[in-house]
């Protein structure tokens, strides 16, 4: 059952009014059940291989609180087995075609026909931060498997995170929050956003990106055009993804639970190591926190920093999915970072030669512009269907034709002069938000503070506009969030 | 506890604000394809004005117009067809409809009998996407006027099988609320009743005069369907319905350049309404059209070719039934109204018309008089579909033994028609512009004048010496000469 479902639409209501009137003690067992009502609707397959993660981890993490002395080998096994599930459902495949490729073909290319479960990605990393958490002593592993068991699969982040820590949520599960009007119209606000940023800006900059990115390039798409769908997707992947991890907030928020933040603007960024503090933060901490900092950190010397870094975000790329362009992505996000460490010096020698302030506006836009310029660029990779294809696209970018952005040309590739305009201003409408909340403003918030009339405007004109403006219905065949295949 | 009641009456409140705002725009938004043909279905309906309801496909849109109907019989009709309609949404039609008024009369075309399978989208049955895809697109001009209720449950459960299908059928906000960047001031102007509107009681009219024209053969022998189609067992339950509530029933099979299938259909057709005692118009058998002016394509009358079938059906209609005749009647001055209007649009298009097959085939319906003027040599002679056109419109073959000069005068205020080729001379003519003489003289140069004023010659063309074709528009009443066109012939083409 996707977000943008009418299904969601009966289920989500049900969902919270019972939850409202159940008593709080009690509440775990109806969000179990429900999460489980809304995971089987991936399948049975799906519910079985999450069952079965589900009871490893749990009888695990028992074990190693009673057997001490074996806790490692216990850790060791319980994480070999659940990332032996993510291998085979998401590796296997890729697995072969590497060793296809690097026996000359002498190893067939065997592809297997297996549907990665929902959220996979997403609970066994869950799964493995809890692992260690208990292993290291930092979490008393949970006898309650019915609460452990919402952990895992508490509906509104299995799909596709945020990935929450045990120690934020077991407490909430214990003695979560009274729903009252404001946290209900506070979760409300913020589904809202996360509807509007899918529906309105993410599915419709993706039908102009997917006109360029899937049109053979050999056909002279160009220029302008090519870069627009570069900035585009951008933003589309960063309005899908938000949206998703607002409306999972949100459903959480008005079912009593507060899930932790997934981004903080981060496309206003200073740097590519700033970008990953803001974007995907449940993930970047997690990759920080169970990975970077076992592997040394930045505690080995600068060779190792650097090549703990690359390490951590070829992981990141293969973790997002089983593809060379993915590992190139995260390679070049790693790349990205080294290179900036190693220029650190150079740097702040010509900011010093060329008396630049570092508080500066003006060199504050020109590092935001670069990151920027870089991120967009990593996202090519991530975007395309081949390695080859990405360069192309990069390629054609660089062709000089800006008067292809004022001469109608954009209005060619799927999206109508309004339905384009439109997309424009949902984006200028994100970067001012992110402007606002990067100075510690929480629009939402703010509009929570106004008077009845105008909260009611600003609300009844965001559900106006997501539902008659959405991307949704016939004709368009909304895709499910991005993150979600992963 | 008294805060609680203020929050559930705020939330209360919020709700239905949304939902009258979205309603609202729901109603904004809609498509208005559909609002327009029927708006006046249901306005007529409420005075029970409606003594004939015209049933079937894009067929029967083109091919009856009920603005001729009143005109000519003082009948007052509606044209429920729908493009790319089989049977099964025919009934569906009629069934809606049946909500809203009684008929005296259900006249129902047979086209696309032969169609055989049970949902409009099962794509398996029927491989011929375009076929599918159209049913169901215009299946929204049917549906989406009627309000949700049991019948168009019913009807969306008929008809088509995938269930997110239905549901845009049902709520069709889910189709269009993505219209908000084609909205117009019309789309406005129906949340208050003041939409547009079909003008021709739900007929549509077509202009184009389609000239390629392959007769196809006749079937073998009196071939039947060789079973029972869903086609079959819809236009089986269309007559019952009627019959159960005793409406009269007409089954038709208009007029078109059939193929084979087509003709079988139509001999099936006749069949079934036999098998019901009921009456049969199997108007591919009858010289109703001329094919090879009447079409606007290969399946689709133009307007002409609409009068002609019309004109059939009010005939049949007068001669069989006990139909009044509005004509006169005041409470009916809104048919008459837009009947004028109708014949007031053709004139004008008649006029304006720059297509000379279209322009001729429109003059045919007697509104003008005319002179057609042909020089010596003209490619007329020699375009097939021309001279078909005109041996159609002059009703003699004259035009095909000729390599010109040729003249036609037809004056409906005379009914007269005059006719001259070659060296032939016309003496004496009986128009409105007067009674005309015709000679021929010299390859550019010929006589036609008023007996009373032989100075003015209608065909003089010095300062059109290029152009083989001369076209003489005059009021059929007053004789006043409202468009003189000269065009010139190249390769069936004429400018």
């Amino acid at each position: 059952m996707s977000f943008i479902s009418f299904a969601f639409l009966i289920f989500l209501p049900v969902a919270v009014l019972v939850n409202l009137i159940i008593p709080i003690r009690y509440r775990y067992i109806w969000m179990l059940i429900v999460s489980l009502g809304f995971y089987a609707t991936a399948g049975i397959g799906a519910a079985v291989v999450l069952v079965v993660s589900m009871l490893s981890v749990y009888g695990a993490a028992l074990c190693m609180d009673r057997y001490v002395a074996r806790a490692k080998q216990i850790l060791i096994a319980c994480i070999v087995f659940n990332l032996g599930i993510l291998f085979v459902f998401k590796y296997l495949n890729f697995f072969f075609r590497i060793l296809g490729i690097a026996s000359f073909g002498a190893i067939e290319d065997i592809r297997f026909n297996l549907i990665m479960p929902l959220g996979l990605s997403f609970y066994i990393l869950k799964s493995v931060g809890y692992l260690i958490d208990v292993y290291r002593g930092d979490f008393v592993p949970e006898k309650n498997f019915l609460k452990f068991a919402l952990f895992i699969s508490f509906f509104p982040q299995i799909i596709a995170g945020p990935i929450e820590r045990a120690g934020n949520m077991f407490k909430q599960f214990d003695n979560p929050a009274p729903v009252d009007f404001d946290r209900f119209r506070n979760g409300l606000y913020q589904m809202l956003w996360g509807y509007f940023l899918k529906l309105v800006v993410a599915e419709r900059l993706a039908i102009f990106v997917k006109t360029v990115f899937d049109t053979d390039p050999e056909l002279g798409i160009r220029g302008a055009v090519s870069y627009m769908a570069i900035a585009l997707y951008t933003f589309e992947i960063y309005a899908d993804f938000a949206g998703y991890s607002h409306i999972a907030i949100g459903v959480a928020r008005i079912m009593g639970i507060d899930v932790m933040k997934n981004f903080e603007s981060p496309y206003l960024a200073m740097s590519v190591a700033e970008f990953w503090r803001r974007w995907h933060i449940s993930l970047s901490s997690w990759l920080r926190d169970y990975l970077y900092i076992p592997l040394g950190g930045n505690r080995k010397g600068t060779i190792r920093r650097c090549l703990n870094i690359i390490i951590v975000f070829v992981v990141s790329g293969l973790w997002h999915g089983a593809d060379f362009t993915f590992l190139v992505w995260g390679l070049m996000h790693g790349v990205y970072q080294v290179i900036g460490k190693i220029l650190t010096p150079a740097r702040d020698k010509l900011m010093k030669v060329f008396n630049i302030g570092r508080s500066s506006f003006s060199h504050r836009v020109v590092k935001t512009a670069v990151t920027f310029v870089l991120v967009a660029y990593a996202w090519v990779f991530f975007r395309a269907d081949s390695i080859g294809r990405a360069i192309t696209i990069i390629k054609n970018s660089l062709y000089f034709t800006p008067w292809k952005y004022v001469d109608g040309t954009l209005y060619q590739y799927g999206l109508t002069r309004g339905s384009f305009l439109l997309g424009g201003f949902g984006v200028i409408l994100i970067i001012v938000v992110d402007m606002f909340n990067n100075r510690g403003v929480v629009i939402r918030e703010k509009i929570l503070e106004q008077g009845l009339w105008l909260r009611w405007a600003i609300l009844i004109t965001g559900i106006v506009v997501t539902v008659v403006c959405g991307i949704w219905g016939p004709g368009y065949d909304a895709a499910d969030f991005i993150y979600k295949q992963f | 506890m008294k805060r609680k009641i203020g929050i559930a009456l705020k939330c209360i409140f919020f709700i239905l604000l949304v939902a009258v705002i979205l309603i609202g725009a729901s109603k904004v938004l809609r498509r208005k394809d559909s609002l327009y043909k029927y708006a006046d279905f249901f306005d007529l309906a409420q005075k029970d004005q409606i003594d004939v309801l015209f049933l079937g496909s894009s067929h029967v849109i083109n091919a009856v117009n009920p603005a001729v109907l009143y005109n000519e019989y003082g009948y007052t009709s509606y044209n429920m067809g729908g493009h790319g309609s089989l049977l099964q949404a025919t009934y569906w039609e009629l069934m809606e409809a049946l909500q809203y008024t009684t008929p005296e009369w259900v006249v129902v075309d047979a086209y696309m009998l032969e169609k055989d399978y049970r949902y409009l989208d099962d794509r398996d049955s029927n491989p011929d996407a375009d076929e599918i895809n159209t049913s169901i697109e215009q299946l929204h001009l049917n549906m989406d006027v009627w309000p949700l209720n049991k019948v168009k449950a019913d009807a969306v459960e008929d008809l088509i099988q995938d269930k997110d299908l239905k549901r845009e059928f049902l709520y069709d906000f889910i189709v269009y609320h993505n219209r908000w960047e084609y909205m117009t001031e019309d789309d406005f102007r129906s949340v208050v009743g003041h939409e547009s509107r079909n003008e021709l009681f739900g007929a549509e009219m077509r202009y184009d005069v389609e000239t390629s024209i392959v007769k196809n053969d006749d079937p073998i022998d009196e071939s039947m369907m060789p079973r029972v189609t869903v086609g079959e067992q819809y236009l089986g339950r269309i007559i019952e319905e009627c019959q159960k509530r005793g409406i009269g029933v007409l089954v038709t099979f208009d007029p078109f350049n059939p193929e084979v299938k087509d003709k079988i259909a139509a001999i099936t057709a006749g069949e079934i309404a036999k098998a019901y005692g009921v009456p049969y118009l199997n108007m591919l058998d009858e010289d109703v059209i001329d094919i090879y002016s009447d079409l606007n394509d290969r399946g689709h009358l133009n307007a002409v070719g609409a009068h002609k079938t019309t004109d059939r059906i009010g005939e049949w209609l007068s001669t069989n039934t006990d139909l009044t005749d509005h004509r006169g009647d005041d409470k009916y001055g809104y048919w008459e109204k837009l009947s004028n209007n109708y014949y007031d649009s053709i004139k004008d298009r008649t006029l304006q018309e720059r297509n000379l097959f279209a322009k001729l085939n429109l003059l045919s319906l007697g509104e003008y008089g005319y002179i057609l003027y042909c020089n010596n040599g003209s490619q007329v002679f020699t375009d097939k579909p021309m001279e078909r056109l005109i041996k159609g419109i002059s009703g003699s073959p004259a035009i095909q033994n000729t390599s010109g000069p040729y003249i036609l005068i037809k004056d409906p205020g005379f009914g007269k028609t005059y006719e001259a080729s070659w060296d032939e001379r016309i003496d004496g003519a009986e128009t409105a512009l007067g009674v005309l003489n015709y000679q021929p003289v010299e390859q550019n140069f010929r006589l036609l004048y008023d007996v009373e004023d032989e100075e003015n010659n209608f065909l003089y063309d010095e300062n059109h010496p290029l152009e083989d074709i001369q076209l003489l528009i005059y009021d059929k009443s007053t004789g006043e000469v409202l468009q003189h066109e000269f065009y010139t012939s190249k390769g069936g083409n004429y400018d």
